[in-house]
């Protein structure tokens, strides 16, 4: 049966080569309304054993960037074009039966529900068995002991137990564990979590971040850590990539991109978190507006309807993503925070604020 | 964790809202087990207050707030909202309080009708509590009760007139033959009473109508008096007339009938209806949470994103200028930006509309932004009752502690804390809560005493209340 041709395997490569190299990744969708770019030309390196933050609010294209180098997404009225690369291996814009040889084995994704991705009608230990007997071959006692092994290292009490019950007798912190199990199921080395724990509480939350940490650890597994909440990876990602409308628009190593933050996006993300140690009341800063339209973009740099230090050239040349001075930090902005071209446009922009609001002021 | 005892409750004439010993119970089936969701919660809130409600979920935080709307109605204890006691009302009465509380819910998408405009949607309360116009009214209870005072009048000139005849009939007062019926004493008697029912109809009607147009407190008892009036006309008149009575029958059918009309069991004129005021007042409440109503009126919540759709679902909570807004967890749903966005206009609402906010949410830091006061809970139970910052200073209750410490901080220099000091397992089962203190089972301070003794919650500082029998403090004697 075509479920079990392999037609996609690891090759022997070479050290040198990273685990996932992407290039220039586009995904359109064709629907009635026009174009919709979802992700608008990505880029980005991963080390083995490496963490990648993909940060960015809801419609940035972050989950649709994780499902086009997995290829979970549909075939149809779908527009894929650059390059994905898993150890040199081509897997943009291959077949869903070509990526089923890698699925599992080789990268395997956390989806963010944990409610609804598993299956309501299956046992739980049947749903991580079915990956270990398809990929690697297991007898059913071999397979059950796996899992039960499997349940243990992410931390269910119980597990002999645990993989008779069906999902709905798990608590939601449970089922994301055994989400993860069944990802880790055939030791993957690439793992994409989409929004691991947003559907759980911050206590669980944490419980649920250190395991995915530890398990990386053991497994010399590389992450792609997608979420919203900058909070989430700060602690954990290497690197961070912040998207914004279907773009990168800034990527650094964790403590750089928060030390010196150089995207004004970055900077209003950052600054509209409620933050513990400020007193109660602190009016927080917030970002006005909504984000763009994936059918049609603003001209320009896509965050400049929005941002504080847009200036003339914002709204007609799109700025590339270029490394900064210094290496290492990578930001598309023509005023970036923290430069003396930054400061004076956000400068000037106040003053014309002032001005206005002077003006109306006089008037009223 | 016991959290029974009052010691955090302030003078109750201070308070708005004054919740005690609220007990909320589910049961399982028909198993005769029960879901502890809330076990006996104090709570109190003082007017222009935000009472931050924060735990895990499963914790009885959003039950709580339910409880306190009445909605449903707690299993034991009592809540008093601006003095009146709110557990004992039902009907009608607790329709009109709870236009002075109003709730905002966690998904904002599903908690409004898709298939409704948004102008409708934030319209609908004051459809609901409209009253007709006084020109309406005053053409309405014209016909309707003049058509019945005038039958009731022809009904009582008719039978006294009848019944006095009948009478000086048979005493022999006249000679003559008279041609309506057979005179005999049960005829005569039956015009007589016939008659005085009738002039007791007009009396009833014309003050019904009078109260209909005066719109006066009493004016429900009045419709029910007169219906039975009517009701009682008519059954006499059938004894009497046979078939021809289907005429006194109509005041029957027409007062009810005019009572719906102009009689909305739920109208109140406090709030200014769906005339040109209530148009108004739509586009005043849109305007303020931030949307364009000419733009956004017409449409439907599907063309609007999530964090509009909470706008529009605060704008139909201002509506009726209520007192107090429940909110539970308002902006759980939402991106970082965008609850930003909704914080900040919930304190906006809340200064310009004089509100007084229960906050529910399990993100501590969004509770400790918009609280002056938080109360932390697990498994049906308070743990502490504290101000935002004293309670993020130094936390009293190991609970709270481990709330602090799981929140992930955007700072790559805050390392997450390491495994052992955070809260492991899952919450208890609310069907059979541990023993005496509910945290024990989780608590790395726990002792034999935890597992024998309920706490009670008890001062430790400055507003600062805790219940614990260890607390992370320095108790004060």
């Amino acid at each position: 049966m075509a479920r079990k041709q392999v037609t996609l395997t690891r090759s022997d490569v070479d050290a040198g080569t990273p685990l996932l190299q992407v290039e220039d990744l586009r995904t359109h969708f064709l629907t009635e309304g026009g174009t919709v770019r979802a992700v608008d030309g990505v880029s980005f390196t991963l080390e083995r054993g490496k963490t990648l933050g993909v940060v960015g609010e809801s419609g940035s294209g972050k989950t649709i960037l994780s499902r086009s180098i997995m290829g979970l997404l549909p075939t149809r009225n779908v527009v894929r074009t650059g390059s994905a690369k898993y150890e040199g291996t081509e897997v943009a814009g291959q077949s869903h039966a070509a990526m089923r040889g890698l699925w599992g084995t080789e990268m395997a994704m956390v989806f963010q529900d944990p409610m609804t991705s598993l299956n309501p009608v299956m046992k739980v230990g049947n749903q991580i068995t079915e990956s270990l007997r398809h990929h690697l071959d297991m007898d059913k006692g071999e397979a059950r002991e796996t899992a039960i092994a499997l349940l243990r290292s992410v931390g269910i009490p119980e597990p002999a137990q645990r993989v008779k019950e069906y999902p709905h007798q798990l608590s939601g912190g449970m089922r994301q564990r055994v989400m993860i199990a069944i990802a880790l199921a055939c030791g993957p080395r690439l793992l994409f979590a989409d929004e691991p724990t947003t559907a759980l509480d911050v206590t669980v939350q944490a419980q649920i971040l250190d395991l995915l940490s530890a398990q990386q650890t053991e497994r010399h597994m590389a992450m792609v850590l997608i979420t919203h909440d900058l909070g989430v990876v700060a602690g954990r990602a290497d690197d961070i990539a912040v998207m914004y409308a279907g773009k990168i628009i800034e990527k650094a190593p964790t403590g750089v991109l928060f030390s010196s933050t150089r995207h004004p996006y970055t900077e209003a993300l950052l600054k509209s978190i409620p933050k513990l140690e400020h007193t109660s009341h602190t009016r927080l800063d917030v970002i006005p507006g909504r984000p763009p339209d994936l059918v049609s973009p603003p001209e320009g740099c896509n965050f400049s309807p929005r941002c504080p230090y847009a200036q003339p050239k914002c709204f007609v040349e799109e700025p590339v993503l270029e490394v900064g001075p210094g290496g290492g930090h990578e930001f598309a902005c023509h005023y970036p925070v923290g430069t003396p071209e930054g400061a004076e446009a956000l400068a000037r922009n106040e003053a014309a604020a002032a001005a206005d609001a002077g003006v109306s002021g006089g008037v009223a | 964790m016991a959290g029974t005892g009052t010691a955090h409750l302030r003078d109750p004439s201070t308070t708005i809202l004054r919740a005690e010993d609220l007990v909320v119970e589910f049961p399982v089936g028909h198993t005769g087990l029960k879901v502890h969701a809330v076990s006996g919660i104090s709570l109190d809130v003082m007017e222009g207050e935000t009472l931050g409600l924060v735990g895990e979920s499963g914790c009885g935080k959003s039950t709580t707030g339910r409880a306190l709307m009445q909605f449903p109605s707690p299993t034991g204890g009592t809540v008093t909202f601006e003095g009146e006691e709110l557990t004992a009302l039902e009907g009608e009465d607790l329709r009109n309080i709870r236009t002075r509380m109003q709730m905002i819910f966690q998904d904002p998408i599903s908690s409004l009708n898709p298939r409704r405009k948004v102008g409708d949607i934030v319209g609908e309360p004051l459809a609901i509590w409209a009253t007709p116009t006084q020109e309406e009214r005053g053409v309405l209870t014209t016909v309707a009760a003049g058509l019945s005072m005038l039958i009731a009048g022809i009904f009582a000139i008719v039978g006294l007139v009848w019944g006095v005849m009948g009478i000086a009939l048979l005493t022999g007062a006249f000679e003559d033959e008279l041609t309506f019926g057979p005179v005999t004493l049960e005829n005569a008697f039956l015009g007589l009473f016939v008659g005085l029912v009738g002039a007791g109809g007009v009396v009833v009607f014309r003050s019904v109508a009078l109260g209909l147009l005066r719109r006066d407190a009493g004016a429900r008892a009045q419709t029910v008096s007169a219906v039975a009036a009517a009701a009682l006309f008519g059954l006499v008149a059938w004894t009497v007339l046979g078939a021809s009575a289907l005429l006194f029958l109509i005041p029957l059918v027409v007062l009810p009938v005019m009572a719906a009309l102009l009689y909305n069991p739920r109208g109140n004129e406090d709030f200014p209806g769906i005339g040109p005021e209530g148009e108004r007042l739509i586009d005043e409440v849109l305007s303020s949470v931030g949307l364009d109503p000419a733009v956004a009126r017409a449409k439907r919540p599907h063309e609007f994103s999530g964090g509009q759709c909470q706008r529009i679902s605060i704008a139909r909570a201002l509506v009726l200028d209520p007192k107090l807004i429940i909110c539970d967890e308002p902006v759980s749903a939402l991106d970082v930006s965008v609850q930003a966005q909704i914080l900040n206009l919930l304190e906006d609402m809340k200064e310009r509309y004089g509100l007084t906010l229960v906050f529910i949410a399990h993100d501590l830091a969004v509770v400790k932004n918009v609280s002056d006061r938080v109360a932390v809970m697990y498994l049906g139970k308070l743990c502490e009752v504290a101000p935002p910052d004293l309670l993020y200073e130094r936390a009293a209750h190991p609970y709270t502690d481990a709330l602090l410490k799981s929140i992930p901080v955007p700072d790559p220099e805050v390392r997450p804390e390491g495994v052992a000091e955070k809260l492991q397992g899952d919450l208890p089962s609310p069907v059979a809560p541990p023993s005496g203190c509910h945290f024990r089972t989780r608590c790395p301070k726990a002792q034999e005493r935890c597992a024998e003794e309920e706490p009670k919650i008890r001062a430790v500082g400055d507003g600062q209340f805790v219940a614990c029998h260890f607390p992370m403090v320095d108790v004060p004697d």
